[in-house]
This record gives C-alpha cells, structure tokens and sequence, in this order.
C-alpha cells in the first residue's frame, strides 16, 4: 500500500498541481493583504486594490450574518475560502490551465468540506441536541432524515463537476470544429463558460453551505442585534 | 448476454450482436440520457418567466429577484446534470 501512494506522489496529475497553484496564490495574496492592513492606521487611505478586497470581505461578513446570526465568526472564513478557491478554479480554463473542478476528485473533497461545516454549525449552535434533531417529526422517520443529511454530498459534487464538465466539453467541440478560426470564436465561449458558469456555481455551492447550516441554527441565535 | 440477444434479435431485425453492436447501443442510450434536459429547461423557462413578472411588478427588488432566480435555476439543473453524467458514463464504454 504504501508503495502505491509513493507511486501516486512520484506523477502527481496536472489537476492537482494546478490545485496546488491556486492555493499557494490565495495564501500569498491573503497574508500579503493581511500584512498590508494589520500596519494601516486609522487616518492612512488604503490603496484602491486592498479597499476593494475590504469591502468584499465586509460585504461577505454581513451576508453570512444576516444566515447564520450568532455564530458567524465560525462559518464566514472557510465560507469565504471555498468560495476563492472554487471561483479561481472555475476560472483557471482562461489561463489555459487544467481546471480542477473539472474531476470528481476535487469536487467530492469539496462537497465534504461542506457537510462537515453543516454538522459542526449543528453541534455548535445547539450542542448534542443537534442529534435529536434526526428524530424530528416522528422518530420512525430516523432512517430517511439520516439520507437527507448524506445525499447533499452527492448532489453538490455531481452538480460542481458537471457544469465545468459540460463547458469544457461544449469549449472542445468548439475549438474542433471552428480550427483557427477558433481565435475569434473561442473567446465568447471561454466567457461564457468559465467566468459566467463558473461564477454561478460559486455563488450556488457557497450559499447552499450557508443555507445548509442556517437550517442547524437554534431560533435563539437567529435573532441577535450586535453588528 | 449475447447468447439471449442472438436468440431473440435475428427474428426482429437483421443484424448479428457482437462488441461493436454493444457500443452502438450504449450511444443510443447516451444520446436517451441526455433528454432528461427537456424538463430542466422547462422549469428554468418557468423560473426565468415569473422573474420577470416580479421584476415587472417589483422593479425596485430587480438585483435580489435576479440572484434568487439563478439560484433557482442552477439546483434546477442538477437532474440534468445527472443524465449528461450519465451520458459521458455511457459514451466511454
């Protein structure tokens, strides 16, 4: 076995290269922003770039506030790191890269990230009454309310993998069938597909992990007036 | 498999089942995959026509209408994601 897994670290796919790539330039980007507004002081003006990335975060602090309530702090920064990493992978087919969305691999990790951050929001928010939550209307219904839970793992995976999947096939059968006139055609499409698509999932996947857990939230915590 | 297809098919049509036979039909059943995108694309019609006629009524909630509706639709879409999967399962045979 670990034969194997030396055999798999010795060729590494591209996908999981490019991952690699992605991750490192959020990681650069992030302390380098964090870095840059740890030393600002209050009358300092912030150059346009960092105020830009200030207000998306203040933006996005208030979105998952006004889901999530109480415990926002939890959720918002790996809400907010699926979200960068999801988008820039979508949008790595610009810059001709293998993008690593596009195989299950990725998207089932990623689909996993998200049920764990649902049951932990379940666990926080009401500690081991989460559980009971299983018995809800009736306790003979334990066995399909546990399948609810589980499927949005299949769900989320297969419906991430499968727009990148068809975009990038439908961006194939354009560049095979236009030849070098592809360096008309193929710009449109790569907008379509990689930036619009691609946005849209993010968009989808981020606010269905917020919705998600906001379902796990107790009333009590909904309702907090402290911003 | 053969063995029941060989007995049964020579009555209906002229053809003879081998490994070239069987990858035809899993085109066929790709290509019946893929028509689970007829009712996603009506319930997306559906979506993006009542978004509009809240637009129409509400003009003032245009950008929160537009975000729930693409919403909507991408989990919409999830049925007929599944078929297209389905249809690239079925292709690679």
């Amino acid at each position: 076995m670990i034969d194997n897994v030396i055999e798999y670290i010795k060729n590494l796919p591209t996908y999981f290269i490019t991952s690699l790539g992605i991750i490192l330039f959020i990681i650069i980007l992030s302390v380098w922003v964090g870095a840059y507004v740890a030393k600002l002081d209050v009358r300092d003006k912030p150059n346009k770039f960092v105020t830009l990335i200030i207000q998306f975060i203040e933006f996005f602090n208030n979105y998952v506030k006004s889901y999530i309530g109480k415990h926002w702090k939890f959720v918002t920064p790996i809400a907010l790191t699926l979200a960068l990493y999801v988008s820039i992978s979508n949008m790595s087919g610009v810059f001709a890269l293998d993008s690593p969305t596009k195989y299950t691999t990725i998207t089932f990790s990623l689909s996993i990230i998200s049920f764990v951050v649902v049951q932990a929001t379940g666990f926080i928010s009401q500690s081991w009454r989460h559980l009971l939550g299983l018995f809800k209307p009736l306790w003979m219904l334990f066995p399909l309310n546990v399948v609810s839970e589980v499927t949005p793992i299949l769900s989320m995976a297969l419906r991430l993998f499968g727009n990148i999947i068809s975009g990038s096939v439908i961006l194939l059968l354009v560049y095979e069938l236009t030849g070098w006139a592809s360096l008309v055609v193929a710009p449109a499409f790569h907008v379509i597909f990689d930036i619009g698509f691609g946005l849209v999932q993010t968009l989808v996947l981020v606010l269905i992990t917020i919705v998600f857990a906001s379902i796990k939230i107790d009333e009590e915590d909904l309702n907090f007036e402290n911003i | 498999m053969f063995d029941l297809l060989n007995v049964v098919l020579p009555n209906i049509l002229e053809v003879v089942p081998n490994e070239f036979f069987s990858s035809g039909m899993a085109y066929i059943g790709a290509g019946i995959a893929v028509f689970t995108g007829f009712g996603t694309a009506i319930g997306q019609g559906i979506a993006a026509s009542k978004a509009v006629e809240a637009v129409g009524r509400q003009p003032e909630a245009a950008g929160k209408i537009t975000s729930t509706m693409l919403i909507g639709q991408a989990v919409a879409e999830t049925t007929g994601l599944y078929g297209l999967i389905i249809a690239f399962i079925l292709t690679g045979k």
